[in-house]
């Protein structure tokens, strides 16, 4: 996956579209911001979710962040990789760090998201830039 | 100046404590207002264990039970922690808050910073670690005291106050523990596996400078901190009797949670 051709949400996820399948993940500066991943849960394939909908939670060393559906549609696949190897997530939060697949119910809900350079306007933003 | 709310609780128990910071984080994200700070404390004792922690694993629940301690799952990260002799806090705010508008780390320097100058206006010279980024000392099962992480409050490296956070699209809390005099190390004797003694990595207030701080004393420099820091005034909140009857509600279900575990009792 290339950062800039994902689409991400305010809650640092960032989604890759092939066709209608969306690969979702957290972006290098939410794992960098987290520290060392020691925990991940993720829902059970096959489970239909409405976008924005919570699906899991990720643990830090300090935090539990919850996770969200970035998109509509049914999970058809989870990353086993980063459940049982956490530090996958840290070490490449854009390739072998995916979380979830997700057959997408409209690919439109995608248009809501931020573009990566939209998403690096936020960052600014948030860094008070 | 913004106004944040107060709740300056007395003790209660480890399921009542962690069940009120729990319903102030979907309350300040429901309302997209106030800040909250909560100061309180622990009677009996408590250990609090990771969200995503096994007791059986990491803890001889028998033997806290024996001994009368509390057992409760906090919903934030970190590791099992014994409350006692302690000052708790939890602040809880709404995404987009303005006395919060960084990011997860800029949240934990701001508020080690309000702990820091608490700390030091009651004579007890704490300062932020500088820390590696994010470390993870070891086993999931040691205790929180020994893991090291950025922005820990220390004195004389040895940590003093240890922290946690739980963050979703609407809000986080962050809660934490300042030790008032010895006893969290205690810890040690109720966890699997050899951890030694906890006497060099963790200090506390009577530690530092020769006597306790009172609760009231630390509350008290507490509030004057965090006020200092964020240019907050404090309106006292009472929660309502809707808010009363969703606390005790969780305040049960996480009692009931490790009751049936190794002849465990109903408490809270």
């Amino acid at each position: 996956m290339v950062p800039e051709e994902c689409r991400f949400t305010k809650e640092h996820e960032w989604v890759y579209a092939e066709d209608d399948v969306a690969v979702i993940g957290i972006s290098e500066y939410a794992a960098g911001e987290l520290g060392d991943i020691v925990y991940v849960e993720l829902p059970e394939v096959d489970t239909e979710v409405q976008q924005m909908d919570p699906i899991g939670t990720i643990e830090a060393v300090k935090t539990v962040a919850e996770l969200f559906s970035p998109v509509s549609g049914t999970i058809i696949e989870i990353n086993e990789e980063i459940i049982e190897d956490h530090e996958t997530v840290n070490k490449s939060p854009f390739a072998d760090g995916w979380f979830i697949k997700i057959k997408m119910e409209d690919p439109g809900e995608l248009e809501v998201l931020f573009s990566y350079e939209e998403y690096q306007e936020y960052l600014g933003e948030q860094a008070g830039e | 100046m913004q106004r944040w709310f107060l709740i300056d609780d007395g003790p209660s128990s480890g399921a009542v404590n962690m069940a009120v910071d729990e319903r102030l984080l979907s309350m300040v994200g429901d309302k997209g207002g106030e800040p909250f700070l909560r100061l309180y404390s622990f009677d009996p004792p408590a250990v609090t264990i990771g969200y995503h922690q096994d007791p059986l694993k990491i803890l001889d629940v028998e033997k806290l039970r024996g001994d009368g301690i509390d057992l409760v799952r906090r919903i934030t990260g970190g590791r099992a922690l014994l409350h006692e002799a302690e000052l708790t806090y939890c602040v809880a705010a709404p995404a987009g808050s303005p006395s919060f508008n960084g990011g997860l780390q800029e949240t934990f320097i701001g508020i080690s910073r309000a702990i820091v100058a608490a700390l030091r206006s009651i004579g007890v010279k704490a300062e932020i670690a500088s820390g590696k980024p994010g470390m993870s000392s070891g086993a999931m099962a040691s205790p929180c005291l020994v893991s090291a992480s950025r922005h820990e409050i220390v004195c004389r490296g040895r940590k003093i106050a240890g922290n946690a956070q739980r963050r979703t699209r609407t809000a986080f809390i962050q809660h934490g523990s300042i030790l008032l005099a010895p006893g969290s190390e205690r810890i040690t004797s109720y966890l699997r596996g050899d951890w030694g003694g906890l006497e060099d990595l963790v200090t506390s207030v009577r530690a530092e400078r020769g006597a306790a701080a009172t609760g009231e004393e630390m509350r008290e420099a507490m509030k004057a901190s965090f006020a200092e820091a964020y240019g907050a005034f404090f309106e006292p909140f009472v929660h309502g009797n809707a808010d009363r009857e969703i606390i005790a509600s969780l305040a049960r279900s996480k009692a009931l949670e490790f009751s049936a575990v190794a002849g465990g009792r109903r408490n809270g």
